[in-house]
């Protein structure tokens, strides 16, 4: 991009932004659905979400504009992504028309013809990018992965623990999400999940939470039945073990966090095993929802120690409080590889806490589940 | 008609040209102008003349900024009748997909209203089980000390009883005790008694009965004694029974 004015760039998105980042977004897909109306099928019918992922993706592009080691691995894994919404090559110039035309649109006098031509060429960097590894990723795995749901299981009445069956097995690393489209109850709805297992099987298990209102969770949890389709994107995700490291394992999950977990003590199990401390939070006893699983692991593996504790309920005989608490007062885990995942605050304050003792943020790898 | 010399200083037209005429040169016997006249004709029509290109040239370049901007306006006309088509479509489109979202967004808030509902009522009905629960257990346990303290108030009381009893009966036995050494003492101060009043007895009657009959006297006194101390030897026997039930 080194023949591109960036810092225009830059500032000619500031002052887009300005009138509204929903409304720039609404003007883009309404230009794209008009020039172009074969692209709305690759759409959900309400577009809310969709417009705040587009106005993030582009904000963080621009933002990230001159940082090209941030920006194309980036923009490579949303090539390959977008695959599984039927996104082909003859795609991109309808949608850089409308992203041009747009900017145009909302820069009023400000737009120069020099702009015009920064802004294409900006767009075309972006999109060989995609479309390059999209094209890549084209010869070694589809673009999506066909899957059933053999098995439903609501452990309450907002979890649900389904069995997924896929056509072949899914190339995801132990802890890595991938995007679900529960294709038979709310299609082309896209949000991430972490499949409960090691991989290598063509079944898995899925941990949905009910968020309220949240499209696709409602779908898993409360409306799918053995025998609905779902659709697989491929796998992303950082927070996988570490196969050169030798060290103590520490995992702290809040709720369905548990599942990369599960996943990855599956993975050390197979790699021979390694000391390993599982902290496991719920609100109530109910929503230890795994618990059977849990204790089995816990007889089966030596090296797995597990520590359940509720935060809120005066039944459990266990120990109580918030997870992240009671793992960071537990020990000194300065010497492990830390795992976090569960909801923002859960992550966030679990994050402080251990941080707080002296475990070091290059230690610790986490994943949020979003308000799917 | 027209005299030179009246010809406008400012212009010139075409019929003045035709019509110009000229005084006769004086001087001459005939024929020839007016030099300067002529001259004077001359020069006011070369001015005219340049004028007239001049303002030529103004209005050809008045005329083409005229034809550019007609044709710009007309470009920004077609061009604004075009934007708008597509400014309209936009609009509608906007509407349409602002509308079908407020659907689903209406769709998607009552299911999260239900469900938040759902969920606190199954907070609080988790809560409220879990204190009844724990209300349960602490008036089973209350129930339970409470009966634990009955037995071992009834335990302790039976104790004190048994040692009272036990107490009580050591009592009866010293009592017992006491009284059977009484009779026992009676008993013998009696036989002592009962002897020596039978003994004086039996002497008073010997000697009544030796006055009488000295040697069948001697006969009986020795077998009466050896009677009497016979008979007062089985109450002896019954009083040991007693002492030992």
């Amino acid at each position: 991009m080194s023949d591109i004015n960036t810092a225009a760039l830059k500032e000619n998105f500031a002052a887009v932004a300005e009138h509204g980042t929903d409304a720039v977004a609404l003007y883009f897909y309404s230009y794209l659905f008009l020039r172009f109306p074969e692209t709305r099928d690759m759409f959900p019918p309400g577009m809310t979400k969709q417009r705040d992922r587009l106005v993030g993706a582009l904000a963080r592009i621009v933002s990230n504009v001159d940082q090209v080691d941030e920006l194309v691995p980036y923009v490579e894994d949303l090539g390959r992504d977008h695959r599984k919404f039927g996104t082909l090559s003859a795609h991109y110039p309808a949608v850089g028309e409308a992203l041009l035309t747009t900017l145009r649109h909302f820069s009023g006098s400000a737009w120069t013809d020099s702009l015009a031509a920064d802004w294409a060429a900006a767009y075309g960097i972006i999109a060989g990018a995609m479309s390059g590894a999209a094209e890549k990723a084209s010869q070694t795995e589809p673009a999506c992965w066909d899957a059933e749901i053999i098995g439903v299981d609501r452990r309450t009445f907002d979890i649900a623990v389904l069995t997924v069956r896929t056509d072949e097995p899914v190339p995801y690393v132990a802890g890595q999400s991938v995007s679900v489209e529960p294709t038979t109850t709310r299609a082309r709805e896209w949000r991430w999940f972490t499949p409960a297992n090691a991989p290598g099987g063509t079944d898995f298990e899925l941990h949905a939470r009910l968020v309220p209102g949240g499209a696709v969770s409602t779908a898993l949890v409360r409306a799918s039945r053995p025998g609905d389709k779902l659709r697989l994107g491929p796998p992303f995700g950082r927070m996988t073990l570490d196969q050169a490291s030798e060290r103590p394992l520490l995992m702290v999950a809040g709720s369905t966090g548990l599942a990369p977990m599960k996943a990855m003590i599956e993975q050390v199990a197979r790699n021979g095993g390694r000391p390993t401390h599982l902290y496991f939070g719920a609100r109530s006893v109910r929503e230890v929802y795994d618990g059977t699983a849990l204790a089995a692991l816990d007889e089966c593996h030596k090296w797995l120690t597990i520590v359940t504790a509720v935060s809120d309920d005066i039944r459990w005989t266990g120990r109580h409080g918030l997870i992240g608490d009671i793992a960071a007062a537990d020990d000194d885990w300065s010497g492990h590889d830390v795992y976090v995942c569960g909801s923002p605050v859960m992550v966030e304050a679990s994050v402080k806490q251990l941080l707080a003792t002296g475990v070091q943020e290059a230690q610790i790898k986490f994943e949020e589940f979003g308000e799917a | 008609m027209t005299d030179a010399i009246s010809v406008m200083p400012e212009g010139i037209t075409g019929d003045q040209l035709n019509d110009v005429t000229f005084s006769t040169a004086k001087g001459f016997a005939r024929g020839g102008y007016d030099a300067q006249e002529v001259d004077t004709f001359l020069l006011r029509s070369a001015t005219a003349v340049d004028r007239l290109n001049d303002r030529l040239t103004a209005t050809e370049q008045q005329l083409q900024a005229a034809t550019a901007e007609i044709q710009q306006l007309r470009d920004r006309i077609d061009k604004d009748s075009l934007t708008n088509h597509v400014q309209q479509a936009v609009s509608v489109l906007t509407t349409a997909q602002i509308t079908a979202d407020s659907t689903v967004a209406q769709a998607d808030q009552y299911s999260a209203r239900v469900m938040a509902e759902a969920r606190d009522l199954y907070d609080d009905a988790r809560r409220n089980s879990a204190i009844l629960e724990q209300e349960t257990e602490e008036k089973a346990r209350a129930v339970f000390d409470d009966a634990l303290h009955r037995v071992t108030d009834l335990e302790r009381e039976g104790n004190e009883r048994l040692a009272q009893i036990t107490m009580t009966t050591a009592v009866a036995q010293q009592e017992l005790d006491g009284q059977t050494v009484y009779l026992r003492t009676l008993r013998d101060a009696t036989r002592v008694q009962m002897v020596t009043f039978l003994e004086g007895l039996l002497d008073h009657v010997s000697a009544e009965y030796g006055r009488a009959n000295p040697m069948a006297a001697d006969r009986a006194k020795a077998t009466a004694k050896a009677t009497l101390n016979g008979s007062v030897t089985v109450p002896t026997g019954t009083v040991t029974s007693v002492t030992n039930g």
